[in-house]
């Protein structure tokens, strides 16, 4: 039942788990002790097949992906967790599928879990867990489909990713960017907040952005992308991209439409994309200037733009009239000064300010 | 690296042949040390001419046996300062009960192909929870076996059992997806 051993592998099972064993011992501290390094070159020299297990587990220690499902395991699977470290791992997963093939009575035979998996990587590639209109990534550790990144990144926090292929993504904060290269795709998902792209050229392998209501696709290019609910907002600094709604939306034939440097479209998953005027963007980056906590908005409704500034605020804001946030606005918050801000909205807007220990009330006056 | 630099007056009490016998006799342990820590055998090589660089400036005459312990943590100090210069930036973010591990990474110094890469993924996915928690803090957060232990609420025992356990099976599976660690020379 189980692939092993392999005539190939050079070494035995059990020279494995010894290598697994000293490469700890070994890699562990800077200062190993004399007695303890000498006994491991006494064991890598006395057999062939010792020396190159130690290579091997060398070579797989080190093997580490930039983009990859290395997620730590939740609370719910730790507290759940029975492996106690007694059997090899591959005999622990043995088991616990032979369990789920009684309790769940499976028709086909019981697959282990290391098969050669070889070619099914590529062909269950992570895409298959970013479904259109999901922007919940369901992580089942045992799905083919959980190999992918999330960065997350709460109030007020940015961060900086350089990611595989060289591209580099400046995430917003309380924005949650999955990244799942395969390749063929190099497919991400902003499935909330804002983020800026530079894209590494490469056509072909496409590079996606996968937001609320639509997909935008860019190869070589610098753009920004918000979603402020269900509406995302595409700011294009250098080159083209071409940003596809959802197929839900589309009414007839697919569309897609092209922006380009210097251009934005505002989009929604409930409108059909082409209904929507692509604009030139007043000043070329604008949008982007919320890397340095400057944060513009252009004729906006009032509610979006509340939504976007609470994420870096450390107060919730809330609008409790509804008329009150179809308002709209246009100005500049600067991400220090948010309490200011808010303070001065009565000033434009038939508002009135109610400040709370943690929280920010907008009312009608 | 500077250039090495010419010996002053202090610095020739532990005495070149010192150095030199301790090189002949420990040089291919020291290299096959430093090569298990950082995976590239080059590096392994600067590594230890640096080392032994470090050696040449101890002004104190010591023991051989004294300076071969020196040679050795020097070395793996030397490869630690690397491992961590190699770009790999690591941001460790509280959402909830879930770490999320940011990566900054170089492309060209990963040093494994895709398909590897997608099978040491896969086969961490797969590990039982508490013991991938203890392998990524360990291999991906750098964190000491002790503050594992700390962290987890288990013994450092355990910690290491889990590591290795996990280690063992990544290797399984890239023997099983026909990667063989033996052919890695070949391939170069």
């Amino acid at each position: 039942m189980i692939p092993f051993p392999d005539p190939k592998v050079p070494y035995t099972e059990l020279q494995r788990r010894e290598a697994s064993d000293w490469f700890l011992l070994i890699h562990d501290k800077a200062d190993p002790k004399p007695d303890a390094l000498q006994a491991w070159l006494r064991w890598m020299d006395q057999d062939e097949g010792n020396r190159v297990a130690f290579e091997s587990v060398v070579q797989a220690w080190h093997t580490v992906s930039p983009s990859s499902a290395l997620a730590m395991p939740t609370a719910e699977e730790l507290a759940d967790d029975g492996y106690s470290g007694d059997q090899p791992v591959d005999q622990w997963l043995a088991e616990r599928c032979a369990d789920a093939g009684r309790t769940q009575d499976m028709p086909q035979a019981p697959s282990l879990p290391f098969a050669r998996v070889r070619r099914a990587w590529l062909a269950a590639a992570s895409l298959a867990a970013i479904t259109l209109g999901s922007l919940t990534m369901d992580r089942q550790p045992d799905s083919a489909g959980s190999r992918s990144d999330e960065f997350v990144t709460t109030v007020g926090e940015q961060l900086q990713i350089t990611l595989a292929d060289g591209s580099h993504v400046w995430l917003g904060p309380k924005s949650k960017l999955v990244v799942a290269f395969t390749q063929q795709v190099r497919s991400t998902q902003l499935a909330a907040g804002e983020a800026f792209f530079t894209v590494h050229k490469d056509h072909h392998r496409p590079f996606t952005v996968r937001s609320v209501g639509g997909d935008i696709t860019a190869v070589g290019t610098a753009f920004n992308v918000r979603a402020v609910q269900d509406r995302v907002t595409v700011a294009v600094s250098e080159g083209v991209v071409t940003v596809a709604p959802m197929e839900e939306v589309i009414v007839q034939e697919p569309t897609t439409v092209r922006v380009a440097s210097g251009q934005q479209v505002t989009f929604t998953a409930r409108e059909p994309i082409q209904a929507l005027a692509i604009t030139q963007t007043p000043s070329l980056g604008e949008r982007a200037r919320w890397r340095d906590g400057v944060l513009v908005y252009r004729d906006e409704p009032l509610r979006d733009v509340v939504t976007d500034v609470v994420r870096y605020s450390d107060k919730q804001i809330d609008i409790v009239d509804p008329a009150i946030g179809e308002l709209h606005y246009s100005g500049i918050v600067y991400k220090s000064a948010i309490q200011e801000w808010t303070n001065a909205l009565p000033e434009s807007f038939p508002v009135k300010i109610v400040s709370e220990a943690n929280r920010v009330i907008i009312k009608a006056r | 690296m500077e250039t090495a630099p010419t010996p002053a007056p202090g610095i020739s009490e532990i005495g070149t042949s010192d150095v030199e016998r301790l090189f002949r006799e420990h040089n291919a342990a020291l290299l096959r040390f430093i090569s298990a820590k950082i995976g590239s055998e080059q590096e392994a090589r600067e590594i230890a001419q640096e080392a032994y660089v470090h050696l040449l400036q101890l002004n104190h005459p010591a023991a051989v046996s004294f300076l071969r312990a020196f040679l050795f943590k020097t070395a793996g100090n030397l490869a630690i300062d690397r491992l961590r210069q190699r770009g790999r930036r690591l941001h460790v973010t509280a959402m909830g009960e879930v770490d999320f591990a940011v990566f900054e990474l170089t492309p060209e110094r990963q040093l494994a192909g895709e398909q590897s890469v997608a099978v040491f993924n896969e086969a961490v996915a797969q590990l039982p929870p508490k013991c991938r928690q203890a392998f990524l803090l360990h291999r991906i957060y750098d964190l000491e076996i002790d503050e594992i232990a700390g962290r987890m609420g288990i013994g450092a025992c355990m910690v290491r059992r889990y590591i290795v356990r996990a280690l063992d099976y990544v290797r399984q599976r890239l023997d099983a997806a026909g990667d063989y660690g033996c052919h890695r020379e070949a391939k170069r």
